[in-house]
């Protein structure tokens, strides 16, 4: 009796997922048969991840078949982005983050792959946000600059390690200011986050989407947006931009999206294409989520999708290259000087 | 493993071990400090598993200096022991269980479709353990018929289970 | 306060739909199911709840992933008991008694007590959630890097100095190989691969679950397999529903473990399995019965369930005031949260009041449901001891291999799994418990992380590590676990009670 009814909540669950996937006929359009797999190549629950779980719900209708998130963290997203790689090229494999970190994975020595491979389909931008924990005495970003100066190396930067949009943040600061800091690295961005919270480090320069609760809750005060525009953050105010301390600072939006290898099947490409016009540029999911995080929501793919995210690949990866952290010159494989 | 032997297989164990902790501690030294790049000297890669190897080693010792109280050092191997061990039905049972189950795990796995692999791998497993070569066939059909069975409904129930309620991929 | 009790008697009443309860009660089975089967974990299963119950409205969408947390949590203790495996790694501790007691023939009883300390755990965690979700929060905040590390030591410690009651030396040697373990591949302040060898499969690290699976699991079958002669364990049900005097008679170590085990849910990172080995540990300390504990004592069996179950609900303590997840399904649990609009975080008291006193619900919900559903399935659960075992060892194996390959999708982790099964076969043959080598893999990343970053904070000083508060009790407290194993210490502490008894008897 027991058993049976266990089976009976398997099979009518089973069920419900069977009917709730009834596909759409349209002509030349691609019709997956089986759900479809993305790897985001980092922890659940970080920046990736959230607005994958976000696009990935908004994409099911069109396409007929659930989507299935695999998280696959370790070495900067590469471990998952070689899965990828690896897994058929048939489009039911793909994977995401920021476009940036894909691009210079090759340039850092960890992946044979770069922008050219793939198929972009960008969702939002991220930009970073300098903050630091609320008992600290910096009330401006000039505050901390002087500090930085006249403590070089002392003052402890969370980060979410190498290559994370944090650290290239502080690298580009450096760049222009020449600070030294005590670079701290933690398993994401909102470990990260936590940690200049608690107060173990003094400055945090992640993005804005995953300092936003913790700014909203006055966990933390942020000092400077690295933009030339201020950002408009909801429930917390006005953050100020870089530019009003360094004035030749020179932005560039971070890019998030999925991404497929470019051999898959061509109506696996304009279906995802034709989607993301139709459903992504209008969804209102998106849009809210955009709104609360302190994202821009900035859908694009294809060709368009690769000349929004090379603004910033390419500061990001001479950067790297400027400071010895690569392999080869990123000339070499097509990111050209900013 | 019989409580007397206890001594001696501390005592191998233990040379292990110190043998393991210091040549993690070595390979730990060797690795690069990345002074190039003026990195943080205590964030090091070779810290951490630095210390672990040291503290494996330490614990080896340790335990080596028990055994030898114990007087585990008196080996005691001789031809009779090895060829029990080696004609013992444990070992041949030990043996079994990990052959079929390495063959499936590693070798059918991703080269054929998951739920023959698997199918086959219930049978043969319960086959092999079950069937006794000393009777004959038709005794024993219905334990054959059985196994078939029993293959079938889990190889297709786990496939099934996995493939549509968890969309997990299955290999092969 | 009399608001709270009136935002949850709403939450709780908007709960009272034939629809969601229909809901509560598949979410729940499937997550002991899912808890049950070896390598599927909590972690997993709220994963792919997550993706499937997106089109959701937003608290229904939570109701379920609670309850396939609490389910799953429970689920595990099953095969802990019955075949000694634990279904998810937050059960190794169940498993030291709880599998004695099946073997005894008690396993109904065993399972009886398992529900009712995972109930009773949760409860005493809902307690805690909905009265002191700011206090305990702020709290989480005081640990840092040196503490993390401690914590992390202290862990392997007492994890070695339970599991091998005999010989602890045994025990902190497997802890330590374990953490060593944790070290091999890509970590993650230089992106520097570690005792790869070259090759890449290596590179990405020995995955913690499929070499758990591996340990506990294929290292089992092995072990029941090579025995010509095998006993079925006869299994008479006499009473699945425990005495009342049972739970009157332990209601100190089920009030004392639900309580540690919250507040060790709380602590970022640190989780279930932890709180179930702590709260083990302080039975076993404070019971009469103290050195029969593993094998096959209620009290021993009632600390570590009742421990990982309040975990749970401490789990989502921080998750809720501050946005930071106690423990890795929770770290899921809060991801999901996001995902459907809920912003919880400091401001979740001001903005989603409500929102904190329907989880207390949801909690409840769960909890009830896992009673019902783990108290009346018991008889047809136990049976799986009387199959044969060249029947159930098959269908075990192929559940092992297909969970240590769900997680990553990777042929590779079969691999792992079998070569941990053959390690943790010889492991055992020589009296070395598999457990602290699993909390090992589970603690090195941790140790290596916050040990160099604690030494970068204070450039090199160890000085922090024993004059900050938390750490200076961890350090006195992980010594003592030590030095209490080494006869010389028993007969120091020995002599000096007798000597400060004979002080006060003034001879």
């Amino acid at each position: 009796m027991e058993k049976k009814f266990t089976v009976l909540l398997i099979l009518l669950f089973a069920a419900s997922l069977l009917f709730a996937g009834g596909a759409k006929e349209e002509k030349g359009m691609w019709q997956p048969t089986k759900h479809i797999t993305v790897i985001v190549p980092w922890g659940a629950g970080g920046s990736t991840d959230q607005v994958t779980r976000v696009v990935a719900g908004e994409l099911e209708d069109g396409l007929g078949q659930k989507i299935v998130i695999v998280n696959q963290g370790g070495a900067s997203g590469s471990v998952g982005t070689k899965g990828c790689l690896d897994a058929p090229h048939d489009g039911y494999t793909w994977t995401a983050g920021a476009a940036a970190d894909l691009g210079a994975y090759k340039v850092r020595g960890l992946l044979e792959t770069t922008l050219d491979d793939w198929v972009l389909y960008l969702n939002v931008a991220n930009v970073s946000v300098i903050s630091v924990h609320p008992d600290t005495p910096y009330q401006d970003f000039g505050d901390l600059l002087d500090a930085f100066k006249a403590k070089p190396g002392q003052i402890p930067v969370a980060t979410a390690g190498q290559l994370s949009a944090g650290h290239n943040a502080m690298v580009a600061i450096q760049k222009y200011t020449g600070i030294k800091f005590k670079h701290m690295t933690y398993d994401g961005g909102n470990p990260a986050v936590v940690a200049t919270v608690a107060g173990e480090c003094e400055v945090v320069p992640q993005l804005a989407v995953e300092e936003a609760d913790m700014l909203a809750g006055g966990k933390l005060r942020a000092l400077a947006v690295l933009d030339d525009k201020p950002l408009e953050l909801k429930g917390y105010g006005t953050i100020p931009p870089v530019t009003k301390w360094i004035p030749d600072f020179k932005p560039a939006p971070n890019y998030f999206g999925i991404w497929v290898p470019k051999d898959v099947p061509k109506e696996v490409i304009d279906t995802f294409g034709k989607l993301w016009d139709d459903v992504i540029k209008t969804s209102q999911k998106l849009k809210d989520y955009a709104a609360e995080r302190g994202a821009v929501m900035d859908p694009a793919w294809g060709e368009e999708a690769k000349k929004k995210a090379m603004p910033y690949l390419q500061i990001i990866a001479w950067n790297l290259h400027e400071a010895g952290k690569t392999v080869i010159s990123p000339e070499e494989i097509g990111i050209p000087k900013p | 493993m019989k409580e007397s032997n206890m001594p001696r297989a501390d005592f191998v164990t233990s040379m292990i071990l110190i043998a393991f902790g210091i040549s993690v501690l070595v390979l730990s030294l060797q690795m690069p400090r990345f002074e190039e790049h003026d990195v943080n000297p205590y964030s090091v890669p070779g810290i951490v598993p630095g210390f672990l190897g040291a503290v494996i080693a330490f614990l080896g010792v340790v335990l080596l200096i028990r055994s030898i109280l114990q007087k585990g050092y008196r080996l005691g191997i001789s031809g009779g022991t090895v060829k029990d061990f080696f004609s013992s039905e444990v070992t041949k049972r030990f043996a079994l269980t990990i052959a079929i189950s390495v063959i499936y795990a590693l070798v059918l796995l991703g080269r054929i479709s998951y739920p023959i692999a698997t199918g086959v791998y219930i049978f043969a497993f319960i086959f092999i353990f079950e069937y006794e070569w000393k009777k004959s066939f038709s005794d024993q059909l219905k334990k054959v018929l059985m196994a078939l069975v029993i293959s079938v409904i889990f190889s297709a129930a786990v496939t099934g289970v996995f493939r549509y309620l968890f969309l997990v991929n299955l290999p092969g | 306060m009399l608001e709270g009790l009136q935002m949850f008697v709403e939450g709780f009443i908007g709960f009272m739909r034939p629809k969601i309860i229909f809901d509560v009660l598949w979410a729940t089975q499937l997550g002991i199911i899912v808890g049950m089967l070896p390598g599927l974990t909590a972690t997993m299963g709220v994963a792919l709840m997550t993706t499937l119950t997106f089109k959701m409205e937003a608290s229904n969408a939570v109701l379920i992933l609670v309850c396939m947390y609490v389910g799953a949590i429970y689920g595990g203790s099953r095969s802990a008991i019955l075949l000694n495996i634990p279904g998810t790694p937050a059960n190794a501790a169940t498993a030291v008694d709880g599998y004695p007691l099946a073997k005894q023939g008690r396993a109904g009883r065993a399972i009886g007590i398992a529900t009712t300390g995972s109930f009773i755990g949760s409860v005493i965690g809902m307690l805690m959630l909905a009265f002191f979700t700011p206090i305990i929060g702020n709290f989480a905040l005081k640990i840092h890097s040196p503490e993390f590390t401690w914590l992390a030591i202290f862990g392997i410690v007492i994890c070695g100095n339970l599991t091998a009651p005999k010989d602890p030396l045994k025990g902190w040697i497997a802890g330590f190989a374990g953490l060593f373990v944790a070290m091999i591949g890509m970590e993650g302040m230089h992106a520097h691969i570690r005792f790869a060898f070259g090759t890449v499969a290596l590179s990405g690290g020995i995955a913690l679950l499929p070499a758990m699976v591996g340990a506990f699991g294929f290292a089992e079958i092995i072990t029941i397999m090579k025995h010509p002669k095998y006993e079925v364990v006869k299994t008479k049900i006499e009473r699945v529903i425990p005495k009342f005097s049972d739970i009157k008679r332990y209601f100190k170590t089920i009030v004392r473990s639900g309580v540690v085990g919250t507040f060790i849910g709380a602590i970022p990172g640190v989780g279930e399995d932890i709180a179930a080995w702590v709260s083990y540990d302080m039975a076993k300390r404070s019971s009469k019965e103290g050195d029969k504990f593993g094998t096959g004592v209620v009290e021993g069996l009632i600390a570590a369930e009742t421990g990982n179950n309040a975990c749970v609900a401490g789990a989502m303590i921080p998750v809720l005031s501050l946005a930071i997840p106690g423990s890795a399904p929770a770290a899921v649990l809060l991801a999901a949260m996001f995902i459907h609009g809920i912003r919880p975080g400091p401001l979740i008291m001001l903005e989603f009041p409500e929102f904190v006193f329907q989880v207390v619900a949801m909690v409840l919900l769960a909890s009830t449901a896992m009673l019902i559903l783990g108290l009346s399935m018991v008889r047809t659960l136990v049976k799986v001891l009387l199959v044969p075992r060249e029947k159930l060892m098959p269908i075990v194996f192929i559940l092992c291999v297909v969970g240590a390959f769900a997680i990553q999708q990777r042929i590779f982790d079969v691999g792992v799994m079998v070569v941990f099964g053959v390690i943790g076969y010889y492991m055992r043959e020589m009296d070395y418990p598999v457990a602290p080598l699993v909390l090992g893999i589970i603690l090195g990343k941790i140790l290596d992380d916050n040990l160099r970053r604690a030494l970068t904070l204070s450039d090199g000083s160890i000085i922090p590590f024993f004059t900050r508060p938390i750490c200076t009790v961890l350090a006195i407290i992980t010594l003592l676990t030590i030095f209490s194993r080494m006869k010389w210490f028993q007969k120091l502490t020995g002599s000096v009670r007798s000597g400060i008894k004979a002080v006060f008897k003034g001879k």
